[in-house]
């Protein structure tokens, strides 16, 4: 659980959460950031495109359904300007959430409900490439 | 061309056809006995004629008497007979007349036949009777010719009525193949390919739809089948999308408490006692949630089954009321629930269901107006029965799909970004289902970009009890 030494201005790791249940997105933050991690969230894509363009985080977890912008176009969006240079692990409800990630070329995923363990596993081993 | 008006169109060339070959047939049959009594007063006058030949050589061998009086009777024989003739062929028959004359002038020389009782003939009489014979074989000619032309007809006649008989056979095939051909291309035919259509729909093949081949009634059957087949494509759709998506609202709640009850493990003792209250008020709250949920899909599954039954009791509306807003306003920090009006009554109805009703309609202004804002809730004690109302200013529903709103799995917002605010389609379906139960209604007004009102009305206590204190 120690925080890995990361691309943010003080060593650590920058994860942008993003989902539009405020109960899920606190819960997944506060357990980011007791990992160590620094943490940003989005209640839906545009908020998120925000986020990125303020604090440029080295990994996006992603809800796919979401008002205003969902997963699927904030991942166009976000391909669009950044390319694949930001990692995206998706998260989400459906049942089938390795069929999503693929949808938008996601980098993991994540079905919920999940283990924090399985959460940290996955951060971790994305942003190590 | 319907195929009521084919069938009589058919059965009225049948009936014609029918009439006219059998008239024909009644015709030259009637015929034929006529012709045959013809035939038979001929061979008559024939004998006659004999007759007189042999009265004739009577009188050569000197029978004189004998001779006299046999000329006689066959004589007015032959006039009867000839004119039972004429009356037959009524006068056609040329022969007849020609007979007749030569019968009498005949007679005439009979009459005037010089006869002495002894001795050889006279010169005389040797003329006359040569005379006598050549015309009676000039009637007998006559009379063979007319015998033969009659024979003749009726050969005539009996080909004829063969010729009619074999045409009716025909006539008779061909109606019988014309219509095993009509009823196999416009009724049998497209039967079948119904029946083979229905028995795939009954093993699932709803995207079926059979071909419309004509503006009959099978083709109006077609439309109702591709109709029909249409519906239970849409509806398997339709409940196929509810299954994933009530997966999907069910897995959420779930979520968080994983999430909360893995964090708490998480959280060092010393930080605990601060954490604690609202990581387990997070979780109480997503339990309401879930159970929302479960109720709702398991009513909805009930309703199918027609098997909802409402357990009515006394009930505090108002207390009810509150209870339900205050409840559901923990779900969302970003809207104030306002209770405008909330008259005190008593009811006699199922607090469980009136509950999930206000719940369902406060939960859907909340999702709907997802730039927060205040949601208003009043409820009115009129003419014995509740009069709720729930308003939101928040998107509304569009005007083309506002009638379908209350359709079981229709979600008014799918295929837009607000479609991922995750309804199940479900919840006015169930309340209005559940208000009607209560004897009462659900209406709204909406219009888009301003939000929605919706309104109820429940009769305090079931029909027929209103009096009853």
């Amino acid at each position: 659980m120690s925080a890995p030494a990361g691309g943010g201005p003080d060593g650590r790791d920058r994860v942008l959460v993003v989902d539009d249940d405020p109960d899920m997105l606190d819960l997944v933050a506060e357990a980011l950031a007791r990992a160590g991690y620094e943490v940003e969230i989005a209640r839906h894509g545009r908020e998120a495109l925000d986020r990125i363009a303020e604090h440029a985080p080295q990994l996006i977890l992603l809800d796919m359904r979401m008002p205003v912008m969902d997963g699927w176009a904030f991942a166009r969006a976000c391909r669009e300007l950044y390319g694949r240079s930001i990692p995206i692990v998706v998260m989400t409800a459906a049942e089938d959430s390795k069929l999503r990630a693929d949808e938008i070329g996601a980098d993991a995923d994540l079905g919920k409900p999940f283990d924090l363990d399985r959460l940290y596993e996955v951060v971790e081993d994305t942003l190590a490439g | 061309m319907k195929l009521e008006h084919k069938i009589l169109l058919l059965n009225a060339a049948v009936l014609v056809a029918t009439t006219t070959i059998g008239g024909l047939l009644v015709l030259t049959y009637q015929m034929v006995p006529r012709k045959l009594d013809q035939s038979e007063l001929i061979h008559q006058v024939s004998r006659d004629i004999t007759g007189l030949a042999i009265a004739l050589d009577d009188h050569q061998l000197r029978s004189l008497a004998r001779s006299r009086r046999e000329w006689q009777v066959v004589s007015q024989r032959l006039a009867r007979h000839l004119d039972q003739l004429e009356e037959r062929s009524r006068g056609r028959a040329h022969a007849v007349s020609l007979i007749r004359t030569a019968h009498r002038e005949v007679d005439a020389l009979f009459h005037i036949l010089p006869a002495s009782p002894t001795g050889p003939p006279t010169l005389a009489e040797r003329v006359i009777s040569d005379q006598i014979s050549a015309r009676l074989q000039d009637m007998i000619g006559w009379s063979d010719s007319l015998a033969a032309r009659i024979k003749d007809q009726l050969a005539a006649a009996q080909r004829r009525a063969s010729a009619i008989i074999i045409a009716f056979a025909m006539a008779v095939l061909a109606v019988a193949i014309g219509s095993q051909v009509f009823f196999r291309r416009a009724v049998l035919r497209p039967l079948q390919v119904l029946e083979r259509g229905a028995e795939l729909v009954g093993t699932g093949r709803f995207d079926l739809r059979i071909e419309r081949r004509a503006e009959d009634e099978i083709g109006h059957l077609a439309d109702v089948f591709n109709e029909m087949t249409h519906r239970l494509e849409e509806l398997t759709r339709s409940r196929e999308e509810f299954i994933s998506a009530a997966i999907h609202e069910i897995k959420t709640p779930v979520a968080v408490i994983k999430a909360a009850a893995q964090l708490m493990h998480r959280i060092p003792p010393e930080e605990q006692a601060a954490r604690y209250p609202d990581l387990l008020a997070r979780i109480d709250r997503q339990c309401n949630r879930l159970t929302r949920l479960v109720t709702g899909v398991l009513e909805v599954l009930r309703l199918e089954l027609q098997r909802v039954e409402l357990r009515r009791r006394p009930t505090d509306m108002a207390a009810l009321v509150s209870r339900v807003v205050e409840e559901m306003q923990e779900a969302s920090s970003r809207h104030r629930l306002v209770i405008t009006r909330n008259d005190p009554m008593e009811g006699h109805v199922d607090p469980d269901r009136i509950e999930q009703v206000l719940a369902n309609l406060i939960d859907n202004a909340i999702r709907y107006s997802p730039a927060g804002g205040d949601i208003e809730i009043s409820s009115r004690c009129e003419d014995g029965a509740m009069h709720g109302m729930v308003r939101d200013r928040g998107i509304g529903i569009p005007a083309d799909r506002q009638e379908r709103v209350f359709e079981r799995f229709y979600r008014a917002h799918a295929g837009t970004p607000y479609d991922l605010l995750t309804s199940l389609g479900v919840g006015l379906y169930l309340s209005r289902e559940l208000v009607n139960r209560h004897g009462g209604q659900l209406w709204f007004e909406s219009e888009e970009g301003r939000g929605s009102t919706f309104y109820f009305r429940i009769p305090l206590r079931p029909a027929g009890q209103e009096g009853a204190a």
